[in-house]
């Protein structure tokens, strides 16, 4: 629990990811489709010129069932003409035509889209075009949810080691924004009563953490403890941890009942989330989970990004085939 | 020397470096992923009819140290000119009344201890009562609290609008070079009928401070030269749909986006709406087609993109499912937000929403600016973080020299009221509240009626405990007038019978042991509010009802029944002679007069006409029966009342003297004397004409004859 707490000194202050400026990779970390729910992905580039899009669906779930641990990944490559936008739905992919087929991915499937802004060649640039948003829709109750992917704003130094892409780093020849040393989430109270609904209603956090470095060689997924340390709104402090292989997303109430209304003991919540010492960095995504209760139970949900804060001092590593 | 290859390489890292590390890393301009120390909410919406809030949550992300912010909550509502609704257009308006912008704002103040999220509904806010960490109560483990924090509720429902926070120093009212501030926006519409259950959530925008540039004016400078704060972006993007496209997935739905756009200029002294600003639109549609338009937009933008431009952003028009748009402020920066929603298009009611923080690229080169009013203790407005500000800087009247309460309990003006305690609130006012317990000759009323009241004494206008002749004269005099609180007992406004004969009950057998009787003013805003609360009004109280009990009525302790006033109920004393009403001529003691004649005794010798004359003035039955009673007399027992037969024998005497005949004049020339000489008035119509004084003349000649 020390090296654990000793995690919290303040990475350098410092270029790090963004979810409103375009960037050179984009990481999509919540994209979910089975019977009950899709996701669309929308993606534009903000250059005057072409851009080549290299983009991968890293299903980390599937391949772990009852197999080796190990990541289902599949390719595509989309071009974008000058500011153009493009959209698909996740079940559905694209067909070959405009900027490039994209493989359909019927499901059920559990993971992230990462996708790199790349030359001609398939090299990877640092031009930071890229904007990207996701839409997570519920079939049934038709309930959306919408997030930014999370950029890294690439260097003149982009692509210099080919494929392997080193994000963040103290170096001067950095080539990627690297990932925050902490992300910090506004959330209310795992299972508290919704405060417009009132009695019999609850609120749920779900969070996603993806590791920030991606092995697309080996397959091998990336492994993070990430260490929480959640303030309520009388000031008090509470710890948890959790180990992260590849990807996760799940209520916060499932990460530890520190979460929890009835632990917190007060509606509003703030936590800090931060790898542990030695531990590659992560991205994290929020979504937020209304249900009315009563007879007939009502749900909605919203998503949202969360803060981050400082970067690493040590860099991450995307590898691509 | 030119460097090429390896060596150029170098050299552009090491300015890199150099440059990056000048600016502690990129400069990013406004952002919502990242702390900062100006925060915007730039989309508050409350409808209540509806079901839609705003919860907003705000939170120090430093851990270490507290925070103060100044925030001011902007009414962004239009309304009608002539009856003040709240309208978005004209067409909202009633018979093509105007729709008026509005900009209002309302200042408060925020406290976070270290590392401290809250979270208030818009439609609640969050008084005093309720932060986490009152310092009184309760305060943080570093002994910090939320004192000073006051969230008000929004000034109007419905309400469409914007939040703007910025980081304060406590001592100094300025603002502060700390980017801790972080927050988050969820707008929920719940309804039970139909069924409705929809969130969406954004996060707040940000501007960073930068470190050293502040000058401490009132001006919070976003970019450019002078910049202070990071700046607001060129150009924001936003990807969506085209309005109206089906949507994709289930294809049961219409995708429609509203955008939210407000100027980075703003004036938070005055509130003055800025005037309408030029924003461009480029739009890029999958097919690489690209459409402009140039759009002048007020200072707030809540709409959907089709009411922008009803071709330009219709999917039917444009063919196109994903669209690219950027939009610039050619004169103004502007901070956008993107909420899209999903429309059932046979029930346009049922929507599913989601917001997201738009894109940006770019930082403007020319500054925006947002004023502020730094505050100015003694200006008499309270400006946080100021706590109060009663026009002055002098110590003693509850509001410190330096804007700040002075403790509670402290002793203040006085308000010349003997019955209140004049001490300050702790707040920066002084109050007066009753003293408690109350001293003698001070009432104080919290119950909701004196008849309910279990010690209630109705009719006892000074609140000795006794109601004596006079008090009983007072409530029956002046019934009619308007009321007095002892006397109207279920405050209806009107002293109806049945209080009457509550006074009257009083009167005789002495107020209900412990009673207490407000004597404040009419209002009795000295004891608190009264209000009537009956099931059965008094009005419909009959006492001589054998009903009355069970129809609620509250029981008196003697059942009153007509009976001469030979059995009087009681006799006036010495000291209990009333002052009030005309003097009425003495009649033999012992012996109750006709109804027609005024004496010194209670009651008459017609019982009918008795009832009815003390039914109407029970004084008539308690007192005397004087000129008054007469008067009643003549208007109610016309059977048994005959005494005008005889023009200006105003005693009833079978005589007119002069004394009589000055008093029919007197009723001639004044109406409202008209009382002093009922027989004057032979058609009852409630004046005194010559011939009817011409008649009264007459008989003073020639006598009235057998009556």
């Amino acid at each position: 629990m020390l090296e654990l707490l000793s995690a919290w000194t303040v990475g350098r202050a410092g270029a790090q990811v963004t979810t409103e400026q375009p960037a050179s990779i984009l990481v999509f970390p919540k994209v979910i489709v089975d019977d009950a729910s899709d996701t669309v992905i929308q993606i534009s580039t903000a250059s005057p010129l072409t851009a080549r899009v290299w983009c991968f669906y890293v299903d980390a779930v599937s391949a772990g069932a009852g197999t080796s641990p190990g990541l289902l990944v599949t390719d595509f490559a989309l071009w974008l003409s000058k500011q153009q936008p493009v959209s698909w739905v996740v079940s559905a992919g694209r067909p070959a035509v405009g900027p490039g087929p994209v493989p359909s991915i019927t499901g059920p499937f559990r993971g992230e889209l990462l996708c790199v802004e790349t030359g001609a060649e398939g090299t990877p640039l640092g031009g930071h075009h890229l904007t990207g948003i996701v839409t997570l829709k519920h079939r049934q109750n038709e309930d959306i949810a919408k997030y930014s992917a999370i950029g890294f704003l690439g260097t003149d130094f982009a692509g210099e080691t080919g494929l392997s892409l080193p994000l963040g780093g103290s170096g001067s020849d950095r080539q990627y924004d690297g990932c925050p040393a902490e992300w910090r989430l506004d959330h209310l109270a795992d299972g508290a009563e919704d405060p417009q609904i009132g009695p019999g209603s609850s609120v749920r956090t779900h969070l996603t953490i993806v590791p920030c470095s991606h092995d697309l060689i080996t397959f091998v997924p990336a492994r993070v403890t990430v260490v929480f340390e959640v303030t309520n709104e009388f000031e008090e402090v509470f710890f948890a941890s959790m180990p992260v292989e590849g990807w996760f997303d799940g209520p916060l109430s499932s990460v530890s009942d520190v979460f929890s209304a009835s632990r917190l003991g007060t509606l509003a919540a703030q936590t800090r989330m931060r790898p542990a010492l030695g531990d590659p960095g992560f991205l994290v995504v929020g979504q937020e989970f209304h249900q009315s209760g009563g007879p007939a139970v009502l749900e909605a949900s919203a998503a949202v990004n969360a803060h981050g804060q400082g970067t690493r001092d040590e860099p991450d590593f995307i590898l691509l085939p | 020397m030119v460097m090429t290859g390896q060596s150029g390489r170098q050299v552009i890292g090491v300015v890199f470096a150099v440059v990056a590390a000048a600016a502690g890393g990129r400069a990013h301009g406004q952002a919502s992923d990242q702390a900062a120390a100006i925060v915007i909410y730039p989309y508050v919406v409350v409808d209540s009819a509806r079901g839609i809030d705003t919860t907003i949550q705000f939170s120090n992300a430093a851990s270490e140290r507290a925070i103060t912010a100044r925030c001011a909550l902007l009414d962004a509502n239009g309304h009608c000119a002539a009856d003040g609704r709240v309208c978005r257009h004209a067409e909202d308006c009633p018979g093509g009344d105007p729709c008026v912008p509005g900009w209002l704002g309302t200042d408060f103040r925020v406290r976070l201890t270290s590392g401290q999220p809250l979270a208030w509904r818009a439609s609640r806010g969050l008084p005093p009562d309720e932060v986490p960490l009152d310092g009184v109560t309760r305060v943080g483990p570093r002994g910090e609290s939320n004192f000073y924090t006051v969230v008000p509720p929004i000034p109007e429902d419905p309400f469409a609008g914007m939040l703007f926070c910025y980081a304060i120093d406590d001592d100094a009212y300025a603002p502060i070079e700390r980017n801790d501030l972080k927050g988050e926006a969820t707008i929920e519409q719940y309804q039970q009928e139909p069924p409705r259950l929809d969130v969406a959530k954004y996060n707040a925008v940000g501007f960073q401070a930068i470190p050293g540039r502040n000058n401490g004016d009132e001006s919070l400078v976003l970019g450019g030269e002078e910049a202070e704060y990071t700046g607001c972006r060129n150009v924001d993007l936003i990807n969506h749909f085209f309005d109206g496209a089906v949507e994709p997935v289930s294809g049961t739905r219409n995708v429609f986006t509203t955008l939210v756009l407000i100027p980075c200029d703003q004036d938070l002294i005055l509130y003055l709406r800025t005037g309408k600003t030029p924003v461009q639109f480029l739009v890029y549609d999958e097919y690489g087609s690209r459409y402009t338009r140039y759009a002048m937009l007020g200072p707030y933008l809540a709409s959907p993109l089709s009411d922008i431009d009803p071709r330009l952003f219709d999917y039917s028009v444009v063919g196109s499912l994903s669209v690219q748009t950027r939009i610039r402020g050619l004169d103004s920066g502007l901070i956008a937000l993107v909420i899209e929603q999903h429309v059932d298009p046979t029930d346009p009611t049922r929507v599913a929403s989601a917001a997201v923080n738009v894109h940006g690229q770019g930082n403007r080169v020319r500054a925006d600016v947002i004023g502020y009013r730094r505050a100015i203790c003694g200006d008499g407005v309270v400006d946080p973080p100021e706590r109060c500000d009663d026009g002055n800087t002098v110590a003693g009247d509850c509001c410190s020299a330096t804007c700040q309460p002075e403790p509670a309990g402290q002793p203040c003006a006085d308000d010349a009221n003997a019955c209140t305690d004049d001490r300050c609130d702790g707040r920066g006012a002084c109050v007066h509240a009753p003293y408690e317990p109350l001293p003698e000759g001070c009432g104080c009323c919290q119950f909701e009626s004196l008849a309910e009241a279990p010690n209630g004494c109705v009719g006892d206008l000074d609140g000795d405990g006794v109601v004596n002749s006079a008090e009983v004269e007072i409530c029956q005099r002046f019934k009619q007038l308007g009321y007095r609180s002892s006397c109207d007992a279920d405050l209806s406004g009107s002293i109806d019978p049945f209080e009457i004969a509550m006074v009257r009950d009083n009167y005789t057998y002495g107020c209900p042991a412990g009673a207490t009787v407000c004597t404040g003013p009419a209002d009795s805003s000295v004891c608190g509010p009264l209000t009537a609360n009956r099931s059965v009004p008094l009005e419909a109280c009959d006492r001589t009802s054998p009903a009355a009990a069970a129809a609620g009525c509250p029981a008196l302790r003697a059942t009153y029944t007509p009976t001469p006033s030979t059995t009087p109920m009681a006799t006036p004393s010495a000291s209990e002679t009333s002052t009030l009403g005309p003097t009425a001529t003495a009649t033999p003691t012992g012996v109750a007069p006709n109804c027609c004649t005024a004496g010194n005794t209670p009651g008459c010798s017609d019982p009918g006409c008795q009832l009815c004359v003390c039914g109407k003035d029970g004084l008539c039955c308690v007192e005397r029966w004087g000129e008054r009673c007469v008067g009643i007399a003549r208007q109610e027992c016309a059977a048994a009342c005959r005494c005008w037969q005889c023009a200006g024998d105003c005693d009833g005497d079978d005589v007119v003297t002069i004394a009589e005949l000055v008093r029919s004049v007197r009723a001639a020339l004044d109406p409202d004397r008209i009382g002093d000489c009922w027989a004057a008035d032979r058609n009852d119509d409630g004046t005194v004409t010559i011939n009817e004084l011409v008649a009264a003349v007459d008989r003073a000649l020639s006598g009235c004859g057998a009556s």
